[in-house]
């Protein structure tokens, strides 16, 4: 029986031999591939210079598509240059507020709200970091910005020390300085249509949740309902009623994903909206259907689309949720002969650093100074992480990056009867780097488990050629074809032990990532 | 050859070790965690079943008691697993013989055995938990007797060294554990008779028959009878 990792984790009873059996974590998954690999290690790329708290990661990139990054660690807003080079913009914000961003296009900078709304609206124009106007005599603030329809909407606002977390403020058209909290739409008293105006949610629910999905603006209120934005003009603006039973819970736990809006409702499932839209509310809509232990009871998270890597992320405390679109909709490829399953899409993300995933930040966003896009958070101490990191010293530098995935249960109905053979196979690998891949077996009746830490092998020595590295000079000299990088290499092991059924986990504990094809047990 | 070679050995024949899957370097290495502890036990048995079935040079080796004026009983050395001759020597060259027919006849024989002090004429066997030795009549003086034994060969441990001169009879018996070890690590249908199995095989006799020819030390006679030129 050859066990391949093409498909995620699935903690129910019985998993598909492809899918992560529970408590499963920190492998990834890929389009089209089968293979086991580790996730990439966190790079720590930079630490704020007073060591509080990262709380908003915000970016802008204007036409000229020049980029800052700023970062707000507790009461200071910080530019920083995606290294250690980090310049105070802002140095007397509320630290308990959670600083977002929204870019407005036409004068060319940077909406900054706040989840907390303790900070009124501020702007970003790559030079200085002010409150900005709008037109309102009294202090203004948002949990939520975009842009839509040639204006600047703030959601879930509050005005002053009036808070009115139902409301929706839409700018004057093409002006993102002019609001009016007195004049609704439709009933307000318009000339050229132009005008600013606000809307207030139907179900009178606070708003936890703004999308812009397909040329649609769609909002959540808490515990509530989804609405989309219908009309275009001060006249006919309205929100329409999408889903009434969306319940979503959270302030930043709903997020488009490209083709669809995903988001956390209350139990902490986490659904797809265009299932939804399609089907109602049924299991089929419930995308975390495959991990109901690691969603039970969750009431937070922020919802990150990773776009380049086609997943969403939803950071929970001491975990990240890894939902890879590829795999929800194309199927997960399950052997070696091209076949496909409708398996689970899922991983887990698991980090030996303090932190353990408990973050206030994450943003999908361009490298700060460089070209690449990636994802970034922070810690409670300052400290700024690139989740697709590159380096060989694991998780910040110091911690390994553990992998575990398991398998169902293996027995005679398997092919496998372990009463009557010796548990043994073999793992076919890609040459990547040296470290033990651990294949545990317990054994049911036993209650005993055997361990074989399999070595698997990374590049060879440089290539010697006609008795020496050196032969004519140069270790190039009629190529370096010997150095063995990513060949395909094999390693047999056997276990002790005897029972009817027996379950597998893989595992390993290092800073390397090799790439395991499959294991295969005889 | 060490044990650790053996098992490598073992492994190679049966292609355990191969291509990428290198040797074993220790035996706290895992990975072949069920195949080294059965490898481990095919050579143990083979070498058991050597050790029983007859005498090796290996075994040979020479044990003292240092026997003590009132001291009837006496420990025989702990790698001590048999008499290579049934005799003691003691410090005048004389030999001592076992007892005909052993403590129960001396029982029958000198009911004051246990407190007959002389010069030591018999021993018996007088064992245990441990292998020990009684002398008849018991020491009443100081004396050094000396003794050829056979010492255990069994391998427990990485670096211990198989029984064998030479590597060719050493090869000889990585050949015969390695067919056992064959038929105790695969499936063999279920049989429980290994043994019946290894008496039918070719290869397990032939490895036997080729180590003993290699043990004797001498050409094996290819005829009969004199030779007249």
């Amino acid at each position: 029986m050859k066990v391949f990792y093409g498909a995620g984790l699935n903690e129910n009873q019985f998993p598909h031999p492809a899918e992560a059996a529970s408590g499963s974590y920190n492998f990834d998954l890929q389009k089209d591939s089968n293979y086991l690999t580790p996730r990439r290690p966190i790079d720590l790329d930079g630490t704020a210079p007073n060591a509080a708290e990262i709380r908003g990661i915000m970016q802008l990139i204007k036409r000229d598509d020049s980029e800052t990054t700023l970062v707000q660690a507790g009461n200071i807003v910080y530019k920083w240059n995606g290294a250690s080079t980090w310049s105070a913009v802002a140095t007397a914000v509320t630290s308990s507020c959670r600083l977002r961003d929204c870019y407005w296009p036409l004068d060319d900078y940077m909406v900054i709200t706040d989840l907390e709304k303790k900070q009124p609206v501020m702007k970003w124009d790559a030079t200085s970091c002010v409150t900005m106007t709008t037109g309102l005599s009294n202090s203004l603030y948002a949990k939520y910005a975009v842009v839509h329809n040639g204006r600047l909407w703030l959601f879930n606002i509050a005005e002053s020390s009036t808070t009115i977390p139902h409301m929706a403020l839409a700018s004057a058209f093409e002006s993102a300085t002019s609001f009016d909290t007195t004049r609704r739409a439709v009933a307000g008293s318009f000339v050229t249509g132009s005008e600013a105006f606000y809307m207030l949610t139907p179900d009178l629910k606070p708003i936890n949740g703004v999308v812009l999905h397909q040329q649609e603006l769609v909002i959540s209120t808490e515990g509530g309902r989804l609405f989309k934005l219908s009309g275009d003009s001060t006249d006919n603006y309205a929100w329409l009623p999408y889903y009434t039973q969306s319940a979503a819970i959270g302030d930043e736990a709903m997020v488009s994903g490209g083709n669809d809006v995903f988001y956390m409702r209350t139990g902490g499932n986490i659904d797809g909206l265009a299932s939804t839209d399609r089907s109602g509310d049924v299991a089929a809509d419930d995308l975390s259907r495959w991990i109901p232990n690691s969603v039970s009871g969750l009431t937070e998270a922020i919802a990150v689309y990773e776009q380049d890597a086609q997943r969403v992320l939803f950071f929970i405390a001491d975990r990240v949720l890894v939902l890879y679109k590829d795999l929800l909709y194309g199927g997960c490829l399950i052997d070696e002969k091209g076949e496909k399953g409708r398996l689970s899409p899922w991983s887990i993300y698991k980090t030996n650093l303090d932190f353990d995933f408990s973050v206030s930040a994450a943003k999908y966003m361009r490298q700060p100074g460089g070209g690449g896009y990636s994802v970034w958070f922070g810690d409670a101490s300052g400290k700024v992480y690139d989740l697709n990191g590159s380096g060989q010293s694991g998780d910040g530098g110091t911690a390994t990056v553990q992998m575990t995935r398991n398998l169902r249960f293996l027995s005679a109905s398997t092919g496998l009867d372990y009463r009557k053979r010796i548990p043994r196979g073999r793992v076919e690998y890609v040459r990547v780097g040296e470290c033990d891949f651990s294949i545990a077996l317990q054994f049911s009746d036993e209650y005993s488990e055997s361990t074989c830490a399999v070595p698997l092998k990374g590049t060879t020595a440089d290539g010697s050629y006609f008795g020496g590295p050196y032969y004519f000079a140069g270790t190039t000299y009629f190529n370096m074809g010997e150095s063995g990088e990513r060949y395909l290499s094999h390693a047999g092991f056997s276990h002790v032990g005897k029972a009817d059924v027996v379950t597998a986990s893989f595992s390993t504990d290092t800073n390397i990532r090799y790439q395991v094809n499959h294991v295969e047990f005889l | 050859m060490t044990f650790l070679e053996c098992l490598n050995r073992i492994f190679r024949l049966n292609g355990l070790i191969r291509g990428d899957t290198d040797a074993l370097t220790s035996f706290n290495q895992t990975q072949h965690n069920a195949s080294l502890t059965v490898a481990k036990i095919a050579v143990q048995d083979e070498l058991i079943d050597l050790a029983a079935d007859r005498m090796i040079d290996y075994e040979r080796t020479t044990g003292t008691i240092t026997a003590v004026a009132g001291t009837r009983v006496y420990a025989l050395p702990t790698d001590f697993r048999a008499f290579e001759f049934p005799w003691l020597q003691n410090s005048s060259t004389r030999y001592l013989y076992e007892y005909p027919g052993g403590l129960k006849q001396l029982e029958i024989d000198d009911p004051l055995y246990l407190t007959n002090g002389g010069d030591p004429v018999y021993w018996y066997w007088d064992s245990t938990t441990t292998k020990q030795i009684g002398l008849w009549p018991f020491p009443n003086g100081a004396d050094t007797l000396t003794f050829r034994y056979q010492q255990s060969i069994l391998v427990e441990d990485s670096t211990d060294v198989l029984p064998f001169h030479t590597d060719e009879e050493s090869y000889a018996f990585a050949g015969m554990a390695a067919r056992r070890f064959k038929f105790l690590f695969e499936d063999v249908n279920n049989a429980n008779d290994i043994q019946g199995i290894l008496d039918k095989d070719n290869s397990y006799n032939r490895y036997r028959v080729t180590l003993y020819n290699l043990m004797r030390g001498e050409q094996v006679k290819d005829g009969y009878g004199n030779v007249y030129q």
